[in-house]
């Protein structure tokens, strides 16, 4: 990427980031975020009950759940709404390639969920104020958290690139990122086990090897394993790769 | 452009992109599947992660001819493996890849599968590992380790995920232990039954389990009853434990300091009110079918003297800072000692996150000249010693008077260096027929009762050992045997500062069992007025091999104390690090230094320190308010009494005038009013942590909110008026 190209993204990136500002769905979609991490922590989670200056268990438990129903009401509009509007024959005719579009539109997507868990500041400041809370898993909480909203956000900008409805792809981005958290869970794996032969069985622990849910929880912690960021940053490249096919076929 | 190249080019794209995504798999499977991806790095600040230098040292012990192998069984099948345990079992396997690392290869890690009808299922039952049924089918899961070096073996039969960071410890003491070829010995000495009693089957009684303090150092030390009557500490003892020593005599605390003094380590716990040797009293003992009598209070009153500690048997430590809970109470003698309490450059405590001390005493420091001190625990300044009855009271009512010494008492400590001899006149006599005079402070009433042994608090303290020595008829046999004694000679009271006496009689070899008269007569002529030392009497320790743990209570190491059963799994967890710190002690005293440094990240808990000083605050707010209130009350309960004295005593009924009556309903109504107006002020003393806590909620969970709805808000206004504008 030359000169030339960074300035194109960047562009790009702002005009896709002031849509956000400049649509309501903005504010709704920060306002539930908050309202629910912070609802979840302190009500059903009993924060200030458990007598633990940590947030582990009573905040980033929480996030899995909501991004599986947040990320793709965010991501949705990345490429439906230019499909519906037809703006995608226009986009791609500008002189940037697919790729630069598919970055600046995940990136901007990308700092709205920046600023969403940006503004749970608040608790950080409580959990300081009230304890002397271990810094180290509150920042790999915090990385681990974000990882979580971008590999659903990049599951949602794969599957809007094949459609035009939005709201099909925030049902079917919904449907496949609650897969890859639930399929760790051994009552979904053993229905499928069931319905297998043998050999079956070591093909449903590979699959289950790539639950989001795992790798989440291993960072939150407080560690950062290779795997474990690799396996999100695999997620978004993959992600990132179908939504280019999509794209291409699509014009195809 | 013709559909065919469209089609050709389109078709490459989607294989590159093909390609691409299969290679990432590949990689993904390569760094995860095969284990090449266990490179963490750990951003805990203790770093709870990473193996600790204690565990690297007992590693690099391990004989590279006898490897140390670790068999882990952990089921696979998902059908069974709850997630929980299948996500630890992963953190388990990283935890002993890092052994494996650490140890150059000394370490052969066997990775077993025991599901459900396989032949590993069979060797996990071979090896004891404990199998738990998960459904109606009687399929068993697995989860533990078996570590072994040559034909030795310890099995950790089954990983709790809620022990998750003792984990490390577990593993290295399992290594440490099949490595080592000799266990060290403990003695334990206690007026408590703290090793169990013995299961008696002819009178149907169940034997008493012994402390879980015990049943643990027993799985790593070969632990040895010492009696409260012993007059020779055993010299391969490492480590001498005394628990409650209650009615302690001097005899034994001679034996003792010679212990020490000759390079012996001692884990002392002296305890002002022991909640659990109460709770002792008055069982029969099935072997001898005599009842237990523990004495509330103990003390070890010549040896702390000597080292020049100060302790007051007769004062518990009330703190309004550190106060917990007992029998559903609050009560500041019910001490819950967070971080800030516990030394942090101690290796022992260092790491050790609460620990819960019950109705404890009060040290102070030694002096120049004396014994190194390093404090352990203390309490916090808003502290104060109480006396023992108020102490007792506190199980049924709440402290009413109050005033903080505004100094931290001294809990635990530490005393290291040179230790001179508390008897440095040599050992005391054997309390034979309540002959006064030897060890015993002035004051003591010859002949106390038998029976008045189990109430010290009726007796001034330093008599109970008097009291002690004529019940139990087979201590002064034993003494006049074992020890040469010097007994009848007059005898100077021990005092830290006497001058130290050089065994100069020559008269004292006589043979030990020679009768006490003859002795008198030859120790007489060579040093009137002084007692001969025994051969073998030294007066100061040599080198830096004798060392002292001191704690002020003993209830701390009871089990309900420091232990409570897990709810998922019926084992038995820590609540606390009191059991850590047991066994770190243990560990420090015992020389094994590198398994000390292994545990010494134990608990993980962080309490909301803020809301605890809050609390403080707003008590010390409401307490004169409280007080008086309550004096208010008791006065007016106490006016009612006092009325309804006056009864018929044919008829036993009330017999009132109408000015009495009216008298009366007006003090039960304004009893009724005082318990109201104490209700209110509870209430209000609860609400400002409740509006605490509300606002906090609030802030939390609305200012956000709210603030991004002004933002959108205000951006929105103002893009309507620009288009407005125009």
């Amino acid at each position: 990427m030359n000169q030339n190209d960074i300035q194109k993204v960047w562009a790009l990136y702002k005009r896709e980031f002031l849509s956000y500002v400049n649509s309501p769905v903005l504010y709704v979609i920060l306002v539930i975020f908050l309202l629910a991490t912070m609802g979840f922590a302190f009500l059903f989670g009993r924060f200030l009950d458990s007598n633990n200056a940590s947030l582990g268990q009573a905040f980033f438990f929480w996030h899995p759940w909501i991004y599986v129903v947040l990320a793709p009401a965010v991501g949705m509009r990345l490429w439906s709404e230019e499909h519906r509007l037809g703006t995608i024959e226009l986009l791609l005719t500008m002189p940037i390639s697919p790729w630069h579009a598919i970055l600046a539109k995940f990136k901007a997507a990308a700092t709205v969920w920046f600023i969403a868990l940006a503004l749970t500041m608040p608790i950080v400041f409580t959990v300081f104020y009230l304890g002397e809370p271990d810094r180290g898993p509150i920042i790999t909480g915090y990385v681990a958290s974000y990882f979580y909203a971008l590999g659903c956000l990049a599951v949602t900008s794969a599957v809007s690139a094949f459609t035009r409805s939005q709201v099909v792809c925030f049902i079917v981005s919904v449907a496949v990122c609650l897969t890859l958290t639930l399929i760790g869970y051994p009552g979904i794996v053993d229905f499928v086990v069931h319905g297998l032969p043998g050999w079956g069985e070591a093909v449903v622990r590979f699959i289950s090897y790539l639950s989001f849910m795992d790798h989440f929880y291993e960072m939150s912690k407080g560690i950062f394993v290779v795997r474990d960021v690799l396996y999100f940053i695999s997620v978004i490249v993959v992600a990132l790769l179908v939504t280019a096919s999509g794209l291409r076929s699509k014009r195809a | 452009m013709s559909s065919s190249k469209t089609t050709s080019t389109s078709s490459a794209v989607g294989f590159t992109t093909l390609l691409v995504i299969a290679i990432v798999f590949v990689i993904n499977y390569i760094v995860g599947g095969l284990g090449l991806g266990n490179f963490r790095v750990d951003v805990t600040e203790d770093s709870l992660y990473t193996l600790s230098k204690g565990t690297k040292n007992i590693l690099g012990r391990i004989n590279p001819d006898k490897p140390v192998t670790i068999r882990y069984y952990v089921s696979s099948d998902e059908r069974v493996m709850p997630p929980v345990l299948s996500t630890y079992s992963r953190n388990v396997q990283d935890l002993l890849f890092e052994f494996q690392k650490a140890s150059n290869d000394n370490v052969v890690f066997e990775k077993l599968t025991p599901n459900p009808d396989t032949d590993e299922e069979d060797k996990a039952r071979e090896d004891q590992i404990q199998g738990m049924q998960v459904n109606s089918e009687g399929d068993n899961i697995y989860l533990g380790l078996a570590i072994q070096s040559g034909s030795q073996k310890e099995v950790i039969p089954f990983l709790n995920p809620s022990e998750e960071t003792k984990l490390e410890y577990d593993v290295a003491r399992a290594i440490n232990k099949v490595i080592s070829t000799k266990k060290p010995i403990i003695g334990v000495m206690s007026s408590m039954p703290v090793q169990g009693s013995p299961m008696f089957q002819f009178q149907r009684q169940r034997g008493q389990e012994p402390w879980a303090v015990i049943q643990q150092l027993r799985l790593d030390y070969e632990v040895r009853d010492v009696e409260m009557s012993a007059t020779k500490i055993d010299s391969d003892i490492s480590v001498l434990v005394v628990i409650h020593p209650g009615d302690i005599l001097p005899t034994t605390e001679y034996a003792i300091d010679q212990y020490l003094l000759k390079g012996g380590r001692l884990l002392a716990c002296v305890d002002p009110l022991c909640w659990i040797g109460q709770s002792y009293n008055g069982q029969q003992n099935p072997m001898t079918g005599q009842s237990t009598v523990v004495a509330k209070t103990s003390d070890l009153p010549n040896l702390l003297k000597g080292w020049g500690v100060g302790y007051s048997p007769n004062e518990v430590v009330a703190d309004m800072f550190y106060r917990g809970t007992l029998m559903g109470r609050q009560n500041p003698t019910a001490l819950q000692l967070p971080a800030g309490a516990i030394n942090r450059s101690n290796p022992i405590t260092e790491s050790l996150q609460s620990m819960t001390m019950v109705s404890a005493g009060a040290f102070s420091a030694p002096a120049a000249g004396g014994p190194t001190a390093e404090i352990l625990l203390e309490s916090s300044e808003q502290s104060s010693g109480i006396d023992l009855a108020t102490a007792e009271s506190l199980r049924t009512e709440s402290l009413k008077e109050f005033t903080a010494s505004g100094r931290k008492k001294v809990l635990a400590m530490r005393l290291s260096g040179t230790f001179k001899t508390a008897f440095p006149d040599g050992p005391p006599p054997a309390a034979v027929g309540g002959a006064p005079g030897g060890g015993m402070p002035p004051g003591m009433p010859p002949g106390m009762p038998p029976g008045m042994q189990g109430f010290p608090g009726m007796m001034p303290p330093g008599a109970r050992e008097g009291g002690g020595a004529q019940t139990d008829p087979a201590a002064p046999a034993a003494t006049a045997t074992t020890e040469p004694v010097a007994a009848p000679a007059p005898v100077a009271p021990a005092a830290p500062a006497a001058p130290v006496v050089t065994p100069a009689a020559p008269a004292t070899p006589a043979a030990p069992a020679a009768p006490a008269g003859e002795a008198k007569t030859e120790a007489a002529p060579a040093a009137p007025a002084k007692p001969a030392l025994p051969p073998d009497h030294v007066a100061e320790s040599k080198g830096d091999s004798s060392a002292v743990m001191l704690f002020s209570d003993a209830d701390m190491f009871y089990d309900a104390f420091c232990l409570s059963q897990d709810q998922m799994t019926g084992t038995l967890v820590a609540i606390n690090s009191n059991l850590p710190m047991f066994l770190n002690a243990i560990e420090l005293l015992s020389g094994g230094g590198d398994l000390l440094a292994v545990r010494s990240r134990a608990s993980t808990q962080r309490p909301f320190v803020k809301l605890d000083e809050m609390r403080e605050k707003v008590e010390v707010e409401f307490r004169p308010k409280l007080q008086s209130l309550e004096k208010q009350l008791n006065d007016t309960v106490q006016q009612i009494g006092t009325m309804k004295v006056k009864t018929d005593a044919k008829t036993r009924t009330l017999i009132l005038d109408p000015e009495q009556q009216k008298q009366l309903a007006d003090l039960q109504a304004t009893q009724a009013k005082i318990s109201k107006e104490v209700r209110e002020v509870r209430k209000q003393q609860n609400r400002e942590i409740d509006w605490i806590k509300f606002t906090l909620k609030m802030l939390n969970i609305l200012l956000m909110p709210l603030m991004v709805i002004a933002v959108g808000l205000i951006l929105a206004m103002r893009r309507r008026s620009a288009t407005a504008a125009r």
